[in-house]
């Protein structure tokens, strides 16, 4: 009887592979290894990336991603969102849906794919589409495969892989490959991964595969380095490609430049009508950066930034001419501009791609690659380099804000490219100064004169404040005060406009309740103008190391007028301390009736060793704390 | 006499010109406009719209839009780009006029500064960068189309010196216009109507939508009898007609007046379970709310079968909510569909009906004379609970007669208990237990938040690494689960970092976590009411034993501060008993939405209660008596 029913399960499920084989499950959640589930609010199951290069005008890449769903956090990762322009298109789009067994409960249709405009919001116009799926799905967990073709017209647009996909994101499984022409040299490197490549020759191919397994979740941490520091990634860049009727090589920087420089070359046609209107602005006396500044002023005037973004892949700027008819441009239009001007005027200028941002690491000098996202200019005096930034309405000639700062840039030369880092500010330039003068009443009643300078990267930072309306600017002012109750009786603002610039910002305060009034003694928190108080949460078992972007430093000079009544009743200690990281002084002297404040703060800029985070944050902390004590005044006896 | 009648003349002259004339001309600019440097009104508007006049003749139905616009400052170029949607049917002119020499230079806007956007298959939108725009500049735009946009907007985020509109009427179309915000919009005559000098539109904190407060007119096009649009159109006229509408909609009335068998077995089992319709009502209630919402809102199912989503699991806010009107209908019990506009999408005008206004559905229910509406989206919502997107005034009841409106507003509130019982140790840190009592919203908002985390551990570590110097020993939560229960949190706590020592003396706060240090309205002036959605309630008790050898040296003074008719109140009290201190603190407010008036008020309350947060208890270390 027992052996019947064993054969009747046996039969039943036989049949059940034969005829429901379609149906057999895939993916199904109890199959992710435990390890992948930490931290994860996503499983990548499998994702395949096949390249294969045809010709220099023709290569396919087919794409395939599965990727479970755990939460409704990674809610987004279902979606299917894949760009594309005229230099590519997206086809073949398949996608299925299944349920936490690994049941199929869903089959996408071609009625479900969107295809939109993909404008971003800071461009007025972009050629660029996107296909989109929302499979609809939340019940938690659940899959969703997609696969495409992407058909690319080019040589130049390779897909890169990574292992990284988000913050709390695991990979079960991922293999990449490209195929080549035995003779075509293929050119990648790998980054923070070491499994080794795979690779088959035959007559006429190569192909190049890696395979990666159980990548576990990474997790934000605070002041982390960008991802290309630490995630595992195949970065890959053509060496002979060709682009919409251009073609070039990406063997060397040079050859980069060579590229830019055929994109750009014969843009130059100013009208000789606005080359006789500059050369009026001109007198004898003139230094060469003077002159330079005239035709930088002369183009922030006349034009305004617009990005946008058409044709060879946005990489093409329009000519000089149209931007003189129209008095708009994108980056690379603007630059163009301003550089045809300077060199008609025997200015050696040289339009430079860079890639902007916040983030100053993500150009790898040792790997000739496209990762350039804005163009600026770049102004070779026999013993100055000046940079441009053409884009910008209001920066004074020369100066550099956080966003092309301290990076590697290509100068495009023609047949002479060469890689350049862009200056970089030091502690002492990347500076906020603080001189306040407080008077205090016994009531705890305070007026102050508060006078900020910025210097440096600062400098952009609050240069915003100066575009603004009186009642946008109010606003931010008082936004930007850390006190509990005040009222602002008083500001202005003054730019010293020169090369380095700095920004001035006088505020004149009303302090009601400054000093803490406890019986008959005052309680005083004498760094309240200025204290530090964001400490990033302790960290147990980081991964990435400690990521500090720029040189900082405040200095403050506080002046406190004493009631005539009270007397200093207890001082907090001085405080010196020294770390690798930066260094903070603070003390607190008291004579003639006054308190005269010294703080320093320091930070240096760097890549410290994860270990290290916890001491960093010790350090801010102790300056948290110090910047936090509190003086006692009490009535004079 | 003959002065008189001179100025009669005059006036109905003016008058005439009034009623005929638009207010400008495309294309004809003056030389005062282009020397102009600053606009009074706000002398550091970096742009300004001179004049915006928009004409709609209700006999060919076309409407156009005239525009013209000031650059005062180089940030003001921003103002001369522009998204809008249409494709070939709307027409676009352009003029930019600049002075050069005292002589005006006209340049028209080309092709080349125009770029249509397939946005998808069957919606493009038009995008403009007018050329040569610089500091000084003036230019017109000029849009044209067929029939009435969705809105005309007075006000913009750029002061607007002059915006007219002129509408008229006739009997191949019936419209209807809402006057949105807080700016009276004053007619001019029958159909035009005008306003002079509107500032520039700022947003604020705690305000629900702008589309709530910006000036405006919004359309909608009740029907059209045109005889090139062939058919008779008929739009919304009124709320009893939007509630037929509703009715009749494949995916309202039908979605909901549909088969119901799929929820048989869910009925019987509810039925066999429970015999009181109230007991009935909360058992369909949780039983629907085990149907994930996808995170859409909507008024209407996305197909006229509910049995679909409600196999599959999960379904649009208006699926969850109907499967439950049917659960309940289905049991004989009283439900009907209440509509509504979320707080995100502004606020439904009780005169002006507007069908496309409606972005949500819910459920009212009636048991023993007591009237229920019930949202069964948010599965840690307890039942009669509203989620704050819902919150927003007033919702209309769909009824088979005319329908009538509902009042959304809550006394349920945003409510947390706290209790502190802490010693202070030789090493100055506070040991001892930290509780929490939270209602309603407050529960909600921590239920759902916990949920986002994979454990209760998580959640602690995630605690501990934002308070640095606290350390959680023992914890535990209690009534999670029991929506209808307040949460209650209880932590065994040591905390190192909150007793500042400056040499015999210790400053110590009472307040700890629940410290206010930052006043959420800083701003002096307050143009819009702030909307809290619902009341708050904070009450804490500290309770701190300090060491033996201290003594109390400075007490703060304790506080009662009550703004008028007692919509706010906040009490702090301090009591000093041997080595022992409490410290009471209950903040009140008990509106949800406090007028512009008031701001002054709730600004000043809340500085009373920074203040007080400010101020520690001091104590000192107990002379020797040996040294004396």
């Amino acid at each position: 009887m027992k052996l019947h029913y064993n054969l009747i399960t046996l039969l039943l499920l036989l049949f059940s592979n034969s005829v429901f084989g379609k149906d057999k499950l895939k993916y199904p959640v109890e199959e992710i290894p435990k390890a992948l589930l930490a931290n994860a609010h996503a499983v990548v199951r499998y994702r395949s990336s096949a390249t294969e290069y045809i010709s220099p005008s023709k290569m396919v890449s087919k794409q395939t991603v599965a990727i479970t769903i755990l939460k409704e956090s990674a809610l987004e990762l279902s979606y299917f969102s894949e760009r594309y322009t005229k230099l590519y298109k997206i086809e073949d789009i398949e996608g299925t849906i299944y349920n936490s067994t690994g049941k199929r409960i869903k089959r996408i249709k071609q009625d479900d794919i969107i295809d939109r405009s993909s404008i971003s919001d800071a461009s007025l116009y972009e050629d660029s589409r996107v296909k989109l799926i929302d499979p609809k799905c939340t019940d938690y967990p659940f899959t969703v495969e997609y696969s495409y073709t992407m058909k690319i017209n080019n040589s130049y647009l390779w897909p890169s892989w990574s292992l990284f996909n988000g913050m709390n994101v695991s990979v079960q499984e991922s293999v990449v490959s490209y195929k080549v022409p035995k003779d075509y040299n293929f050119r990648y490197k790998v980054n923070n991964f070491t499994q080794k490549v795979e690779l088959i020759e035959n007559d006429n191919s190569k192909l190049y595969t890696w395979v990666a397994r159980d990548y576990e979740a990474p997790t934000f941490e605070p002041l982390s380095p960008p991802a290309s520091l630490w995630a595992p990634t195949i970065i890959v860049s053509p060496s002979y490609f060709q682009l919409k009727g251009y073609s070039g090589n990406l063997e060397s920087w040079k050859g980069f430049g060579d590229f830019c420089y055929s994109l750009i070359e014969g843009k130059d046609n100013i009208p000789e009508e606005t080359i006789n209107k500059i050369g009026q602005l001109f007198t004898d006396e003139m230094t060469d950066y003077e002159k330079i500044s005239k035709i930088y002023e002369f183009s922030q005037k006349k034009n305004r930034y617009i990005s946008i973004q058409e044709g060879i892949g946005g990489q093409q700027p329009f000519d000089a001419e149209t931007v003189d008819r129209l008095s708009y441009g994108d980056c690379k239009a603007l630059t163009n501009y301003v550089m045809s001007i300077l060199n008609h005027f025997g200015y050696k200028s040289h339009y430079t791609v860079v890639s902007a941002g916040d983030d100053n690491i993500t150009v790898d000098p040792e790997f000739v690659a496209d990762s350039f996202n804005h163009v600026f200019l770049n102004v070779e005096l026999p013993n100055d380099t000046i940079w441009i930034e053409c884009t910008n309405s209001h920066s004074p000639c020369g100066y550099i804000s956080n966003f092309t700062d301290d990076r590697n840039a290509l100068v495009v030369k023609n047949g002479g490219s060469e890689l350049i880092k862009t200056p970089s500010y030091s502690v002492e330039e990347n500076r906020q100064t603080i001189k306040a003068t407080i008077n205090l009443d016994s009531d705890g009643y305070a007026d102050a004169n508060v006078r900020a300078c910025y210097s440096g990267a600062l400098y952009s930072n609050e240069f915003a404040l100066t575009i603004l309306d009186e009642q946008d600017r109010k606003k931010h002012i008082t936004n930007s005060i850390d006190i509990p109750s005040f009222q602002i009786e008083k500001y202005e603002i003054n730019v010293i406009k020169k090369r380095h610039p700095e920004l001035h910002k006088t505020i004149d305060l009303i302090l009601p309740d400054f000093a803490t009034k406890m019986g008959t003694r005052l309680l005083l928190k004498t760094n309240k103008v200025n204290d530090f108080s964001t400490i990033p949460a302790y960290a147990r078992n980081r991964k990435t190391p400690v990521y500090i972007k720029r040189n900082y430093s405040e200095c403050d000079t506080l002046i406190y007028n004493l009631p005539e009544n009270m007397q200093v009743e207890s001082l907090p200690k001085d405080v010196n301390l020294t770390t690798p990281y930066g260094s903070y002084n603070c003390s607190i002297k008291s004579a003639n009736k006054q308190l005269i404040v010294h703080r320093y703060l320091e930070i240096k800029k760097g890549l410290y060793p994860k270990d290290e985070f916890n001491d960093f944050r010790k350090f801010l902390e102790q300056i948290s704390t110090a910047d936090k004590a509190t003086t006692i005044l009490s009535p004079k006896t | 006499m003959k002065r008189n009648f001179l100025a009669l003349l005059l006036i109905l002259a003016a008058t005439s010109l009034y009623a005929e004339k638009a207010p400008i001309k495309f294309g004809k600019v003056s030389i005062e406009d282009l020397e102009m440097t600053v606009y009074e009104p706000d002398t550091s508007a970096t742009a300004v719209v001179l004049c915006k006049y928009a004409y709609f003749n209700a006999n060919n139905l076309s409407y156009r839009l005239v525009r013209r616009v000031k650059i005062l400052k180089k940030a003001g170029t921003e103002y001369s780009e522009y998204t809008f949607p249409g494709d070939e049917d709307v027409n676009i002119r352009g003029r930019v006029y600049n002075l050069d020499n005292g002589e005006i230079i006209e340049e028209k806007l080309k092709k080349e500064s125009i770029f249509k956007e397939k946005v998808t298959e069957d919606y493009y939108r038009i995008r403009v960068a007018m050329p040569n725009i610089k500091v000084g500049t003036v230019y017109d735009i000029e849009i044209s189309h067929t029939l009435l946009p969705s809105e005309f907007s007075f006000q913009e985020l750029i002061p607007v010196k002059h915006a007219e509109i002129k509408l008229e009427e006739s009997n191949i179309i019936s419209y209807r216009k809402r006057s949105i915000g807080y700016r009276r919009i004053t007619p001019v005559n029958t159909n035009t109507y005008r306003m002079l000098e509107v500032p520039a539109f700022k947003k604020e904190a705690y305000m629900s939508s702008i589309e709530n407060y910006m000036s405006k007119f919004e359309f909608d096009i009740l029907n059209i009898t045109a005889l090139n649009y062939g058919i008779y159109r008929n739009y919304t006229t009124s709320w009893e007609a939007v509630n037929d509408r509703l009715a009749s909609n494949k995916y309202f009335g039908h979605a909901i007046m549909n088969g119901s068998t799929y929820l048989t077995k869910v009925k019987k089992r509810i039925e066999a379970d429970y015999t009181n319709d109230l007991d009935k009502v909360k058992a369909a209630y949780n039983e629907i709310k085990k149907i994930k919402w996808n995170g859409m809102e909507s008024a209407y199912s996305s197909s006229s079968l509910l049995s679909t989503p409600y196999k599959e699991g999960k379904a649009n806010s208006a699926e969850i909510n109907m499967m439950l009107m049917q659960l309940l209908m289905k049991m004989d019990l009283t439900a009907l569909p209440v509509v509504i506009s979320t707080r995100d999408n502004g606020r439904l005008h009780r005169f002006y009906p507007s069908f496309r206004k409606l972005n949500y559905m819910m459920v009212w229910t009636k048991i023993d004379d007591k009237e229920y509406i019930l949202d069964a989206t948010e599965p840690f919502l307890p039942f009669g609970m509203l989620p704050k997107r819902c919150l927003n005034q007033h919702g209309r009841l769909v009824t088979n007669k005319s329908g009538k409106w509902l009042d959304l507003n809550t006394d349920l509130k945003d409510k947390d208990v706290v209790f502190y019982d802490l010693k202070i140790d030789e090493q100055m840190a506070l040991n001892g237990k930290i509780s929490y009592n939270r209602y309603d919203y407050s529960a909600f908002n921590f239920r759902k938040n916990m949920n986002e985390y994979a454990s209760n551990e998580e959640y602690i570590n995630h605690i501990e690494n934002t308070n640095p110097g606290l350390t959680i020993k023992d914890y535990s939560f209690e009534n999670i689960d029991s929506l209808n229960k307040p949460v209650k949190e209880q932590y065994d706590v040591s905390i190192n970092n909150k007793v500042e020592v400056i040499n015999e003396m210790a400053l110590i706060n009472p307040f700890l976590f629940e410290t206010l240090e930052d006043n959420p309205f800083k701003i002096e002036e307050r143009k819009f009411p702030v909307d809290f959605a619902y009341k708050h309630e904070k009450y804490l008790i500290s309770k701190i034993n300090i060491p033996k050898d201290y003594q109390f040296e400075e007490i703060p003074e304790p506080i009662r501060a009550v703004l008028p008719d007692k919509t706010a109140t906040v009490l702090i009290n301090y009591q000093a008993q041997g080595n022992t201190i409490t410290v009471t603190y209950r903040l009140r407010l008990n509106k949800p939405v406090y007028s512009v008036e008031e701001y002054q008020y709730l600004k000043s309350l809340y500085a009373a209660i920074i203040n007080k947060h400010a101020e520690p208890i001091v104590i000192k270390r107990a002379q020797n008596e040996a040294s004396l």
